[in-house]
């Protein structure tokens, strides 16, 4: 491709896609024109200090976009400007430190978001007769209040009565009184824990907040006299340093001197790098951790999966390698992009990435894509290298890589669950384990996918770009920050269960959407090839119909069960499409039902406006199937159809593996971590479901004619399941598992 | 498996257990079981109420009224039946229909590693203990001057006497440190929990704090609170010892013992006997007494349901001869609740007032002669009081324009001075007259403003010369005020020679007066930042108090007399039954002496503790209640949960959390604890923590729960595992079986085909699309098409 000069424009149109798409992405707010304090003042410097937070050490730029983000829903604040038209917007790093130096200038600014509509309603109708229409009708639209709204007696007495509410709006009220105190000036100094002790010895050690810094250095002044009144473990000097420091930017904070801040700004920087170094977070990292959040977590690498899917698609529709090959490069630079997110969120955290919702979403979707490339790199090496020795090598190094690890753990004695003690070797020697045994699944059923050379790509990217987009748009339900483990999940089993699970719902993904394109297929050819498909479509229209029947129920509304109604919506989205486009562009539809029935172009033509075998082929197929053949030397190609439920299988068979395992792994876990292996938590109960679903497909597959359509169908029906397992019971029903 | 692998049933067979062999055994009839088991599961997972028992409610039907939790649902006989028959298909299936070969090894394994964990489950879940065990870390032995053994549980807030005659000491626990670190001693440098007591002495009469490290006893020092003397009275033996839990409390999941069980006793000094309760309900409210409870506002009682569950004496349990127990009636969410009633003249004075604020505004009582009861915080800083006005001059007092002043005393000089708050405020640093001290207000702060029943106090600066120092003065306290800098130290003021008393203070909020000979409530309203009014109410008027919100006085009770009664709680300040089990329930207990017949509402305790010294306010009740009976004996009953003697006493030496960087989020939850052996010496110490337990004889024991704060106890979760080893075989035999039928089993098969092709001598046309080159390498993997799953 790149001898040829065409070959260029892909990567150069992917270079300037990455530079548009990180331009886009970045979140701090462009510059405002109106000549503001905060137009003047460079914290470029400050907001890489390091903060002592939620039980790991974080820049105070991400300390003031989670602050800023728990009062306003946002990273970003908009507010009136004296003089403007438009409201200015504010970065958080700005914005934390103008609340704490001039808070009364932020009493009337509505910034702090209330969530529930309900809510909003109750407490703009307690205090109506104190609110003019313009802002009554925009706390209804955006749910942001002021402090000075929250402070009013009749909101005070209505909040005290919701908080009454213990299942409903407690925990709504109590969201937003943390907001509201989260903005006092106190809370915000003693949150900047960012002053390291001067004797620390390990990075364990409670670091010192502004607040405690300003309470002793007031004490120290009251008793002028008494001798030096220091935090304890602090050198009395490098206190002082830090005071002086702090009381000049205040004091230049409040005169608004920005040449003074700046100076003050770097001066603090500078001097809390010094104080304790042998325990304060590299540059590096803290520069790290800015530009992961400045650039939303690399999410925007969507963007190459979208693309890798279009080009893919195309190639497998159309039968263009060029667009394969291009879709291919596009993915692999989304899946390096995918995998650099994950590891450098690994870096930052300290541990791996799936012990939240964003995080499983994102984590499931790289091993879908790894999946999918393992499995369509078996054909590629087979082609080259004689079979039994790539078996034989990746068996070496599946048993290899595990002796490796099982053997030096037992010469060490390291116990196998102290995993945190393994070393580089045992975790490298697992790494290739795993890899061996992927190679060799992959050089098993290579054979079946040199038929879907390409497909496998296809879904995979479909997966990551759905949820690296939810972790792009959905920022309200997907919370990002990098938390902390809650205790119960510090085991190896976070590592083992966790991921064998959110692998299988990758699968379980991305076989949907083979499944989905399969479904819109029948849809638009032969939807019934027997009697017995009339019940498979019926089960797709109960589906369809039932699940949003669910909301009628007392507290289920539509929202709570989207995300189980959303594949059987995306299939019926996917055949209106495809039916107006076959209705609008014939000659696709043509080449379409060409390539689902596996047929050589000419052999489809249009007849009354859809696309059906000619005349001619019909005549012939029903006298000599075997007649209808490609002309010489045209290439008869698999049929979509076959190719789609091809692949629905194969990625299922591995998923329904996978899911026991993750499903039984989840259960030893349970039993030396709760003391029951299994406790039909509703987590539990619906994975058992999801799997009971392709169990009944295996055996139906072995029972109905029509395999290809049930299997289509129960693939979307076990994907719902998943679904609901992965969100609805997440999100609304209430059980053990609920870390999300 | 192929239709190849599955050989047809005969064709005919008329022998009826032939043909029901065959339809257990056909493909379809499993498909319809893994239907139904996926729609009981959705059921009990997804729609609880209808486990729980809503459909009574919305079909009128009430032995739909399942009550079951999760656990029960799927014990219950409809899903055991499903399950039991779906492995009766499987076995059916795989012996009839599915010969055992090597192509077929894998569905073999599948099916056989499926019901041996089946089995296994059953047996599980059969045999399963399952319950948890509260032990406290450390137990004050305590003798006074060689005489009897008193013992205190260590825990926030416990006390005791200790002692005889005049040689008494009052013992309590004033602070608890777990994370105190040890510069010396077996514990040097490691967290360790160090105990304040606050001690007083009857005689002589003197208080010291007394210090005491858990695992150091020469770490202990007395601290004489006044002058900061050390000391040691060596009269007041106090040793630090385990407190071993004996016994644990079953889960309320587990089945058949998921019911709770009335402890009885007819003295404090007796351990209590158990009486188990065979089914007490979970989540509807089962009431015939409707009249005993204090009505809901805004709900109806719900309707009669009948509820008669006999109380089982345990075997032996002679001294309850001829008394029979019943449980009656069962509330989920309730409370036993205090409310005020009007009562006759023959009663005492006991004014309470009855208000509401807005119009749907919570009710609430207030009690002018109880101090603890006479104030309400309605929104911040704004309170509420009822006084009772006895005569005409206290009622010219209470309802007075109040004008605060600061009075100054300078002993040394004898010197009084007062000063009006209104010209002090905003005024800098004035001078007393005839000292040398400024002094400048700095803050004035309201009754009620910082708490509902903080008092009035303003922030004086005082300044003398070079020296300056901040003051407190608290309205009615005449210790003449306290410095901000001395607040935990037992001398209260830098300089005493100046002190302060604040009079007359303002009060922010509403103050209710009422008099024995009227029918109006005078009302002072002084709003905080506003200006004092007096306006009078009158009961079942509204009174503007704020201008959307104004204050209804309901009634007004002159000689009101309390009565405690069970309520239910409304709706809306319900926590979900997943987070409260029956912590928020009550039982009613009928009583047959064989001469009467008496009911008594228990309140539900966790833990059936001995006596109170383990209870902890809004942690663990412990809420026993005595009735009389006909002969005058006294019965204590307390309703909990079933318990079981733990098979060795279990102590816990030391709790430790360890922490994030920062120390304010726990990573980790660490107990050590010993277990006594036959002979009364303690084990070695085990280590229990998160995802790590420990095994003693048959239990296992878990880290369960832990005690934020002061880590004085830990929870541990006790359990049996029967049949684990035996289910996890079963589902690796399963897994083995779904990669052999998956991945190896095609390869066999293909192997196989190649096999009979090379001894057929034929070679089969490459098929398009497989590469093309006519190679026998992609020849030969051309994927199998009818003999494998797909």
């Amino acid at each position: 491709m790149f001898h040829n000069r065409v070959g260029w424009i892909l990567p150069m149109a992917g270079l300037l896609l990455l530079a548009g798409v990180l331009q886009a992405a970045e979140t701090r707010p462009a510059v405002t024109s109106d000549g503001s304090l905060a137009n003047q003042i460079n914290l470029d410097k400050f907001r890489l200090i390091a903060v002592q937070h939620d039980g790991r050490f974080k820049t105070f730029d991400t300390l003031a976009r989670s602050i800023l983000r728990l009062m306003s829903r946002n990273e970003v604040l908009k507010r009136p400007a004296a003089g403007a038209d438009k409201p200015v917007t504010q970065d958080a790093v700005f914005t934390y430190l103008d609340l704490m130096f001039n808070p009364a200038a932020y009493q009337e600014v509505r910034l702090l978001h209330v969530k529930e509509t309900e809510v909003r309603k109750q407490l703009v109708s307690a205090a109506q007769d104190r609110l003019d229409e313009a802002t009554r009708k925009a706390i209804l639209k955006d749910g942001l209040v002021s402090a000075a709204f929250l402070q009013m007696p009749e909101v005070q007495h209505k909040l005290d009565e919701l908080s009454r509410d213990i299942m409903r709006t407690a925990k709504k009220v109590e969201n937003l009184r943390n907001a509201f105190a989260y903005m006092q000036r106190q809370n915000l100094q003693s949150l900047m824990r960012v002053i390291p002790p001067s004797r620390a010895e390990s990075i364990q050690e409670r670091w010192y907040s502004i607040g405690e810094l300003k309470m002793v250095s007031s004490s120290h002044a009251l008793h002028a006299g008494m001798g030096e009144i220091s935090l304890p473990g602090m050198d009395f000097g490098a206190q002082q340093e830090l005071t002086s420091g702090w009381m000049a930017l205040e004091k230049a904070w409040k005169s608004g001197d920005a040449a003074a801040i700046n100076t003050a700004l770097d001066t603090l920087a500078d001097t809390l790098a010094r104080v304790a170094p042998q325990v304060y977070p590299p540059l590096s990292k803290l520069s790290l951790e800015h530009w992961y959040y400045k650039y939303n977590k690399m999410m925007w690498s969507w963007a190459f999966y979208f693309i890798a899917f279009v080009l893919l698609l195309m190639g497998m529709v159309y039968c263009w390698p060029r667009a394969t090959r291009a879709g291919v490069v596009f993915f692999a630079l989304g899946f390096a992009l995918h995998t650099a997110a994950c590891g450098i969120r690994w870096y930052l955290a300290g541990r791996i990435p799936n012990t939240n919702m964003f995080e499983a979403v994102t984590a499931a979707a790289w091993f879908g894509a790894a999946v999918a490339i393992f499995l369509e790199l078996g054909p590629i090496v087979l082609r080259r290298v004689r079979n039994d020795t790539a078996m034989s090598f990746a068996g070496v190094l599946a048993v290899g890589g595990f002796a490796v690890w099982l053997s030096v753990l037992l010469v060490r004695g390291t116990p196998i669950d102290a995993w945190q003690q393994w070393g580089p070797v045992p975790i490298a020697g697992m790494i290739i384990g795993s890899v061996g045994c992927m190679g060799l699944i992959s050089l098993v059923v290579a054979g079946r996918m040199a038929r879907y050379q390409g497909l496998l790509l296809l879904v995979g990217s479909a997966a990551g770009m759905v949820a690296l987009m939810c972790g792009q748009f959905m920022k309200v339900s997907l919370d990002s920050d990098i938390g902390r483990t809650m205790p119960v999940l510090n085991d190896l089993w976070l590592y083992i269960h966790t991921n064998m699970i959110i692998a299988s719902y990758a699968l379980i993904g991305m076989a949907f959407v083979t499944a989905a394109l399969y479904v819109v297929g029948r849809m638009l050819t032969r939807p019934f090839a027997d009697r017995q498909s009339l019940w498979a479509w019926g089960l797709l229209a109960l589906g369809t119909v039932a699940i949003p029947l669910v909301a009628l129920l007392p507290e289920v509304t539509i929202k709570m069960i989207m995300s189980a109604w959303a594949p059987f919506l995306l299939v019926w989205v996917m055949f209106l499409v495809a039916a107006i486009a076959r209705l609008v562009w014939r000659k696709g539809a043509q080449q379409a039902y060409a390539a689902w029935e596996g047929l050589p172009l000419g052999m489809a033509g249009a007849v009354g406006g859809s696309a059906r075998l000619t005349p001619g082929a019909v005549a012939l197929s029903a006298l000599n199937p075997a007649a209808v053949q490609p002309a010489e030397g045209t290439e008869r190609r698999e049929g979509l159809a076959k190719i789609f439920d091809g692949a629905t299988m194969l990625l299922l068979e591995l998923s329904f593996i996978m899911l026991w395992t993750g499903i039984i792994m989840g259960a030893v876990w349970a039993d030396h971590s709760w003391g029951r292996p299994w406790g039909w938590d509703p987590k539990e109960v619906f994975a058992l479901n999801t799997w009971i679903i392709f169990l009944i497909l295996v055996h139906v597959r072995l029972k109905v004619k029509d395999r290809e359509l049930w299997t289509a169908v129960l693939a979307v029906i076990g994907t719902s399941v998943m679904m609901f397992n992965w969100v609805v019971v997440n999100f609304f029903i209430v059980g053990l598992h609920s870390y999300a | 498996m192929s239709n190849h692998d599955l050989p047809s049933a005969p064709r005919g067979a008329t022998n009826p257990l032939m043909r029901l062999l065959d339809t257990v055994g056909s493909i379809w009839f499993g498909v319809i079981l893994l239907v139904l088991i996926f729609i009981y599961a959705s059921i009990g997972s997804a729609v609880p109420p209808i486990r729980q028992g809503a459909m009574a409610d919305w079909l009128g039907l009430e032995f739909l009224r399942f009550e079951k939790s999760e656990m029960e649902w799927f014990s219950w006989w409809p899903f055991v039946t499903l399950v039991a028959v779906f492995c009766l298909s499987i076995v059916v299936v795989t012996l009839r229909r599915i010969p055992l070969t090597l192509t077929s090894a894998g569905v073999w394994a599948i099916h056989l590693g499926i019901v041996l964990m089946a089995v296994a489950c059953a047996h599980y879940f059969g045999s399963k203990v399952e319950g948890d065990a509260v032990v406290f870390q450390a137990l004050a032995r305590i003798r006074v001057a060689g005489g009897p053994e008193t013992t205190m549980v260590i825990r926030p807030e416990a006390s005791v006497v200790a002692g005889q005659g005049s040689r008494q000491y009052r013992i309590q626990v004033s602070r608890l440190e777990p994370d105190f670190v040890p510069d010396s001693g077996p514990n040097k440098g490691r967290r360790t929990q160090r105990i304040w007591l606050n001690v007083t002495s009857m005689d002589p009469p003197r208080s010291f704090i007394r210090k005491m490290l858990v695992g150091d006893p020469s770490a202990t020092e007395d601290t004489i609170a006044a002058t900061g003397e050390r000391t040691l009275d060596t009269d007041l033996q106090i040793v630090l010892d385990y407190d071993p839990a004996r016994y644990f409390y079953h889960s309320h999941e587990i089945p058949v013992r998921s019911n709770g069980a009335i402890y009885a006793r007819f003295s404090p000094d007796q351990d209590w006997t158990q009486l188990r309760v065979d089914w007490l309900p979970h989540y509807y409210e089962w009431l015939t007494h409707q009249g005993e409870l204090w009505p809901t506002p805004g709900e109806p009682l719900p309707p009669p349901r009948v509820l008669n569950q006999p109380v089982r004496k345990p075997a032996g349990a002679s001294w309850l001869d001829g008394i029979e127990m019943r449980v009656t009636d069962y509330l989920p969410y309730a409370d036993m609740e205090a409310r005020y009633v009007e009562g006759t003249e023959a009663d005492p004075l006991n004014p309470v007032l009855r208000f509401r604020l807005g119009s749907d505004g919570v009710s609430q009582e207030l009690a002018a002669l109880n101090p603890s009861l006479n104030r309400v915080s309605l929104v911040r800083g704004f309170t509420v009081e009822f006084a009772w006005a006895a005569t005409a001059e206290e009622h010219a007092a209470l309802i007075k324009r109040p004008e605060p002043r600061i009075q100054v005393r300078v002993p040394s000089k004898n010197l009084q001075r007062e000063l009006k708050v209104d010209a002090l405020q905003g005024a800098g640093p004035v001078a007393v007259e005839g000292t040398d001290y400024r002094i400048e207000l700095r803050e004035v702060l309201g009754s009620g403003q910082m708490s509902v029943h903080s008092s009035a106090m303003v922030l004086l600066r005082v300044t003398r010369g070079d020296t300056t120092f901040d003051r407190i003065v608290i309205a009615g306290d005449n210790s003449g005020g306290r410095d901000m800098d001395r607040l935990t130290e037992q001398s209260a003021v830098a300089d005493p020679d100046i002190l302060f008393d604040y009079l007359e203070p303002a009060r922010t909020g509403l103050l209710l007066v009422g008099r024995p000979d009227s029918e109006t409530i005078d009302a002072v309203l002084t709003p905080h930042g506003g200006d004092y009014r007096h306006l009078q109410a009158r009961i079942g008027e509204p009174l503007s108090v704020f201008p959307a919100m104004p204050l209804m006085i309901e009634s007004l009770m002159k000689h009101a007399r309390q009565e405690v009664r069970p309520v239910i709680l409304p709706r809306v300040q319900r926590q979900s039954l997943g987070r409260e089990g029956k912590r928020a329930s009550l039982v009613r207990v009928e009583i047959n002496d064989g001469r009467r017949i008496q009911g008594v509402w228990l309140r539900f305790n966790e833990y059936a503790f001995p006596d109170a010294q383990r209870a902890q306010p809004r942690r663990y009740n412990y809420a026993p209640r005595t009735v009389q009976l006909a002969d005058g004996r006294r019965l204590q009953l307390m309703y909990s949960r079933q318990r079981e003697l733990l098979p060795s006493p279990v102590a816990l030496d030391h709790f430790e959390l360890k922490t994030y960087p920062g120390g304010d989020h726990e990573s980790d939850f660490i107990s050590r604890v010993s277990f006594q052996n036959k002979d009364g010496s303690w084990s070695k110490l085990t280590e229990i923590r998160s995802n790590q337990p420990a095994r003693h004889g048959d239990y296992w024991y878990f880290q369960s729960r832990w005690d934020p704060g002061t880590e004085c106890h830990t929870v541990l979760g006790v359990g049996n595992r029967k049949g684990v080893h035996a289910m996890l075989a079963g589902v690796c035999i399963s897994i083995a079986g779904m990669v052999y039928a998956f991945y190896v089993k095609p390869v066999l098969i293909r192997r196989r085909k190649q096999a009979t092709l090379a001894a057929a001598g034929g070679r089969r046309p490459v098929p398009a699309g497989s590469g093309g080159n006519g190679d026998t390498r992609h020849a030969a993997e051309e994927p199998p098409k009818a003999e494998t799953l797909r």
